[in-house]
């Protein structure tokens, strides 16, 4: 599956869609890092998400871990209810930055 | 008919012109009104070939009741319809059988074409179409295969190659040879000798034989023209396995000939056409039985079967190489399997507080869970989830573990010790992964409890009358973020019990819709009768799900502490 990707200012969006587990996080993943590698900032969009798993998580981390190293800014915004639930629970909401919606992004 | 265009270049003037005693011949067989003495005016234009048409009507072949003295005579006996079409074949291969191409064999030319006709005729006969006319389209059909190479004398080279193919793959590499098909020449012929009426349409399409055709005459010529080429490729195609059993299928299909007889039907055509060669004095090769040519396509039979047996023979052993394989995978798996879980702590004495339960969605765990005794008594215990599964969370798994527990001898802080853990996994993270983790230290002598929650599911706490608090994550897993501070909750155990699980307990589906969640573990626990040994409590808890018809999608993990 390919995730769209659109343009907001001055980020690239990844949405990522329904159910992200073991059989579509490696897209995600590649999505995520060819960006990064691009240079883009990047914002992932996780308002369509029904589902994550600990390799969604992982994935989201390590798009996370990388903008870090190459001083790109990486955030997520939009997060469903059942992401945020996942992210909450391991604390992970306060590792990412996280916006409400794409006009909180400037 | 069909309209085609050619090109300028292409050698109109090669073809040659219809003798004029055909086409004096032709017009008066189909003017309504002619006397003898008009076909004698035309006899003597050529009387030599008359006398030589007259001989073959009056052979043995022809079967006629009794002798013609004269064409006129003939007529009179087999049909002005019948003396015409044998007068055009004769005319045909005396006007095409001069020219010299270079590359296209004559002899072996007319040959294919009398086996055609010859084949036409029986084919004719089966289903009761007039066998002179379906003779006579059989010879001349090919007469457009002929003026493709009269067009494009420079392809004659090409001629061999065609006649080694089945007649459908010719005909599309004519296409791609000329850019037109033998049909479309036999178009040019017919307008150019006038032969529109004597050559029915059927002649020219029998390559698209179709249910829609003008009549049940043209839809009969039709497959009795395409069945009559397949039969002569029986002869010079190099396939012969395969145009032998589309013959078969075309004869017992169309003309619903028993398969037993098909056989028979093909074995006839060699002695036919010598002897209709003979009669017309037409020259041929040497006879060919049918026998050879099953001789030679059952040996192509025996090539293919020989090659297929190969084949199976390749795959069996392919088959035995993966299932080699699978089972030193296996065995690996195995012995990977064994060794994690020589990595999970033994089950204590009945008064040591701490006992874990693990079980694998798959033959690696991504969760693990660990106790051990420091020097001075006090009690290091963990409980954590790598994300993803598989080996890759296996082996991060294992590194965790062996890092906590190492660390942990000399790092009596539970808060420093995670630290520590968590900036070596972030030093060597790869592909995002992380580790969830509730792990403490347990002072048995003070019955306090340092606990940290570094992601992982709320650990809860239940007092004997079945209370229950929760203490939730206060720091994100273990290899996020290589800074990360992670905070110690210190709390008196008691005589309360502190469970810690997984997310594949929480996760678990105890119906078709219903995950366990964490007010259901609550429920679960709330109601256990605290008699119960901590094994069967963990137990109890498990015994919830329904991994009867829905299968573990991950790694559960229980670990319970109490003090004894």
């Amino acid at each position: 599956m390919k995730y769209p990707v659109s343009q907001h200012g001055r980020f690239s969006v990844i949405s990522l869609t329904g159910e992200v587990d073991l059989s579509c996080s490696p897209q995600a993943r590649e999505q995520i890092l060819k960006c990064l590698k691009q240079g883009k900032n990047l914002l992932i969009d996780l308002s369509q998400v029904a589902y994550i798993d600990s390799s969604g998580v992982a994935s989201l981390v390590e798009g996370f871990q990388t903008a870090r190293k190459q001083k790109l800014d990486f955030a997520l915004v939009g997060v469903s209810k059942a992401a945020m639930q996942v992210l909450s629970l391991a604390r992970l909401d306060t590792v990412f930055t996280i916006y409400d919606s794409l006009d909180d992004c400037e | 008919m069909p309209h085609i265009n050619f090109k300028d270049t292409i050698e109109l003037n090669n073809i040659p012109e219809i003798p004029d005693i055909a086409r004096d011949f032709i017009r008066l067989h189909s003017s309504e009104t002619f006397s003898e003495a008009d076909i004698n005016l035309v006899i003597g234009k050529d009387e030599v070939f008359f006398s030589q048409l007259l001989e073959v009507i009056n052979s043995d072949h022809f079967n006629l009741t009794s002798k013609a003295s004269t064409i006129p005579h003939a007529i009179e006996l087999a049909g002005f319809d019948r003396i015409c079409h044998l007068m055009l074949c004769l005319v045909v291969y005396r006007a095409f059988s001069q020219i010299e191409i270079h590359g296209l064999d004559q002899q072996a030319f007319w040959e294919d074409s009398l086996r055609r006709a010859v084949s036409a005729r029986m084919l004719g006969e089966q289903v009761g179409l007039d066998a002179s006319r379906c003779f006579m389209a059989g010879l001349i059909q090919d007469i457009g295969f002929f003026m493709l190479f009269l067009l494009s004398p420079n392809k004659g080279m090409l001629w061999s190659e065609f006649r080694k193919r089945e007649p459908e793959a010719r005909y599309s590499m004519e296409r791609n040879i000329f850019s037109m098909t033998h049909d479309d020449a036999m178009v040019l012929f017919c307008n150019r000798w006038g032969l529109k009426d004597i050559v029915a349409d059927p002649v020219i399409g029998h390559h698209r034989c179709h249910a829609e055709q003008a009549s049940l005459f043209d839809q009969q010529l039709c497959q009795v023209l395409n069945c009559a080429d397949w039969m002569a490729a029986v002869y010079t195609a190099v396939d012969k396995s395969f145009v032998i059993n589309r013959c078969r299928e075309i004869l017992t299909g169309y003309f619903r000939m028993e398969f037993y007889k098909t056989e028979e039907f093909l074995a006839a055509i060699p002695d036919e056409l010598a002897l209709t060669a003979r009669v017309l004095g037409i020259k041929i090769g040497e006879h060919i039985d049918f026998s050879q040519i099953l001789y030679q396509a059952n040996i192509k039979l025996n090539e293919d079967n020989a090659n297929f047996q190969e084949l199976a023979q390749r795959l069996e052993q392919a088959l035995d190489e993966r299932d080699q394989l699978a089972t030193e995978l296996n065995r690996d798996l195995g012995q990977a399997r064994e060794i994690q879980r020589s990595l999970l702590p033994p089950t204590m004495a009945s008064d040591f507080p701490l006992f874990g339960m693990n079980i694998s969605a798959r033959d690696l765990s991504g969760d693990f869970y660990d106790y051990f005794k420091l020097d001075d008594g006090r009690i290091y215990f963990n409980l954590g989830d790598v994300s993803g599964k598989g080996v890759n969370a296996a082996l991060l798994m294992v590194k965790t573990s062996s890092l906590f527990r190492c660390l942990g001898k000399r790092i009596s802080s539970p808060s420093e010790l995670m630290a520590e853990v968590n900036t070596e996994l972030c030093e060597t993270s790869i592909h995002g992964m992380f580790v969830a983790m509730v792990a403490g230290l347990y002072d048995p002598q003070t019955g306090r409890v340092r606990l940290v929650n570094a992601g992982n599911p709320p650990a809860l706490l239940f007092t004997p009358e079945g209370l229950a608090s929760e203490i939730e994550a206060n720091a994100p897993p273990l290899g996020v973020l290589a800074d990360a501070a992670f905070p110690e909750i210190e709390f008196e155990l008691a005589n309360n019990s502190l469970y810690m699980v997984s997310d594949g307990v929480t996760e678990s589906f105890i119906a078709e819709d219903e995950m366990l969640g964490l007010s259901g573990l609550f429920k679960t626990i709330a109601v256990m009768d605290k008699a119960l040994s901590p094994e069967q409590r963990l137990q109890g808890i498990v015994d919830r799900f329904d991994s009867t018809t829905i299968p573990f999608r991950d790694d559960v993990t229980l670990l319970l502490l109490e003090a004894r």
